[in-house]
């Protein structure tokens, strides 16, 4: 071992110990340092020295590397075979590894994911307005709970939209397998569509769920309350209300016309079914199932862009005919002033529309006419009492 | 035509770039055991480019250079876990071919060449999303 403590600058001074080292020392940017030391001095000592010859250039524990090996304290020099006027490389600890590291742990989907909003991996989406985001909607958008109330406008939607953190969460939501399984193995509705998550990893899809300007008229479009089939009355309650079981959609669809009678003749009690169990009041109430916590009607865009899939097309009729069937159960029972909706299908969130019937309905009265229904009057009397569901409209048309 | 440099004399070549530093930015190499005359088994670092998800990690490799290196070129695998296309997920093993400079093996490529051409794979736009595994593991 050498005497000397730190080791002396001038190499004649140490020929009485053993041969010092002279090395060099290279930095990212290219900066170069010489320091001079004894081989049997270790990693650590040689990290003091270099500290505290450029105190202010140097931290006191730079990661060193030399020949493709990152040298560790404990060890000496010679160990690692230095010699004289060989290079060492110098990084500095940058303070972002650590930040990098935990952002990258934090990237992979928690393995328990129970319902509500808390282990969600989503939550993120909604979580960022803690971060100090400024262009987020106000917290009063959220339930008291944390929770969903009404859907942001359109345009509240678009600036969430264009915010690049939520763009880069959402990309990200979307390249994961694990995440997407997550979603559509606890989406009831998602897990009976064959092929759902290729559809949602499908490009076209990432898109739409990126695209700010899409997602705007997605919002406008479910804001109609029935301008896309069911899923105006589909949009607004995903927010509102549970997800409906499988079950209780097959047992809707199939009362769907006893139901939307009830509405149009504004009788408030007679719902068979029950479910005007879930009355508004309880929006605050426990989170929706629903694995999307979009405060807005994402799901309804997104599946809109399923709609336009004519493969998709009438499978998704369907489940969207009973969904909006679901919707007018719910809305008799959840009106105090005992009115059925003049909407038939709109829920209670959704804004009235005042749009005359062929153009709130020309969608719906065009595919009507394919199918072979003329008679305007009467296609439109049906719509309005499907809440806007060619489904429950064809019903209605052939059973009354 | 200009003289083939034998293999070892080549290696003593690269060995002393490596040693005095001379090679690229970020990218650092040596023999694994200095008395390892047939100079096969070499040690390699690569400093994650900035601006990438491999950014401030340091990330060490394994090279073997065979007996025919460099008309052959040799086999590099990592070893620090990395998640990377073209880096065998189980063994570490970089498929060489996945990269577009030195995909076409020339016996003028250097060991330095390939850690260059990995550390510019890394540093491609389309590995900007990969999810990492924790710094500190490996294959």
């Amino acid at each position: 071992m050498s005497t000397s403590g730190d080791a002396p600058t001038a190499p004649a001074a140490a020929a009485s110990e053993e041969e010092q080292l002279t090395i060099n020392i290279k930095s990212t940017g290219d900066k170069k340092y010489t320091a001079t030391i004894a081989p049997s001095k270790t990693v650590q000592d040689l990290k003091k020295h270099l500290h505290e010859q450029h105190p202010d250039e140097i931290p006191a524990e730079p990661r060193l590397i030399y020949s493709g090996r990152v040298l560790k304290n404990p060890d000496t020099l010679a160990s690692y075979n230095i010699k004289t006027g060989n290079t060492i490389h110098m990084v500095k600890p940058a303070a972002s590894a650590t930040r990098q590291a935990a952002s990258n742990s934090s990237s992979v989907p928690p393995v328990n994911i129970a319902a509500g909003t808390g282990n969600d991996p989503l939550a993120g989406l909604t979580g960022a307005r803690y971060a100090g985001h400024v262009q987020l909607p106000s917290a009063g958008l959220f339930g008291p709970d944390g929770g969903m109330g009404p859907p942001p406008g359109p345009e509240q939607l678009a600036a969430q939209m264009n915010d690049p953190l939520q763009q880069a969460m959402l990309q990200r939501i979307l390249s994961d397998p694990a995440i997407l399984d997550q979603i559509i193995s606890s989406n009831p509705m998602l897990s009976q569509i064959p092929g759902a998550r290729e559809m949602l990893q499908s490009p076209m899809m990432r898109q739409m769920l990126t695209d700010p300007q899409l997602m705007m008229q997605m919002a406008q479009m479910s804001g109609m309350g029935g301008g896309a089939g069911g899923l105006g009355g589909f949009g607004a309650r995903g927010n509102n209300n549970s997800f409906p079981a499988p079950g209780q959609n097959e047992t809707t669809t199939g009362s769907t016309p006893a139901n939307t009678a009830t509405s149009a003749t504004g009788n408030t009690n007679t719902n068979p079914q029950g479910t005007g169990a879930q009355s508004p009041g309880n929006t605050a109430g426990s989170p929706p199932p629903f694995p999307f916590p979009f405060p807005f009607g994402a799901p309804g865009g997104g599946l809109g862009a399923m709609m336009n899939n004519p493969q998709m097309q009438e499978q998704m009729r369907q489940l969207m005919g009973s969904l909006a069937g679901a919707g007018d159960g719910s809305s008799p029972g959840a009106n105090p002033f005992g009115f059925g909706s003049p909407l038939g299908g709109s829920s209670p969130a959704a804004p009235a529309d005042t749009r005359p019937p062929e153009e709130r309905y020309a969608d719906q009265l065009r595919q009507l006419n394919d199918m072979g229904f003329y008679d305007f009057e009467r296609n439109v009397e049906a719509l309005r009492r499907s809440g806007g569901s060619v489904q429950g409209a064809v019903n209605q048309l052939l059973g009354g | 035509m200009s003289a083939k440099v034998p293999r070892n004399f080549r290696l003593l070549e690269e060995l002393e770039m490596g040693e005095k530093g001379l090679s690229a930015d970020g990218c650092s190499y040596g023999l694994e055991d200095s008395d390892d005359v047939m100079m096969s088994n070499w040690n390699a670092t690569i400093l994650g480019p900035p601006h990438s998800v491999y950014e401030n990690r340091i990330y060490s490799l394994k090279i073997y250079c065979g007996s025919e290196y460099p008309d052959e070129p040799p086999s590099v695998s990592f070893i620090s876990k990395i998640n990377l296309p073209g880096v065998d997920q189980r063994t570490g093993r970089v498929d060489l071919s996945k990269l577009a400079r030195v995909a076409q093996w020339s016996r003028n490529f250097t060991m330095e060449k390939i850690l260059v051409a990995l550390r510019e794979h890394m540093a491609h736009p389309n590995c900007r999303k990969l999810p990492q595994p924790p710094e500190g593991t490996e294959f």
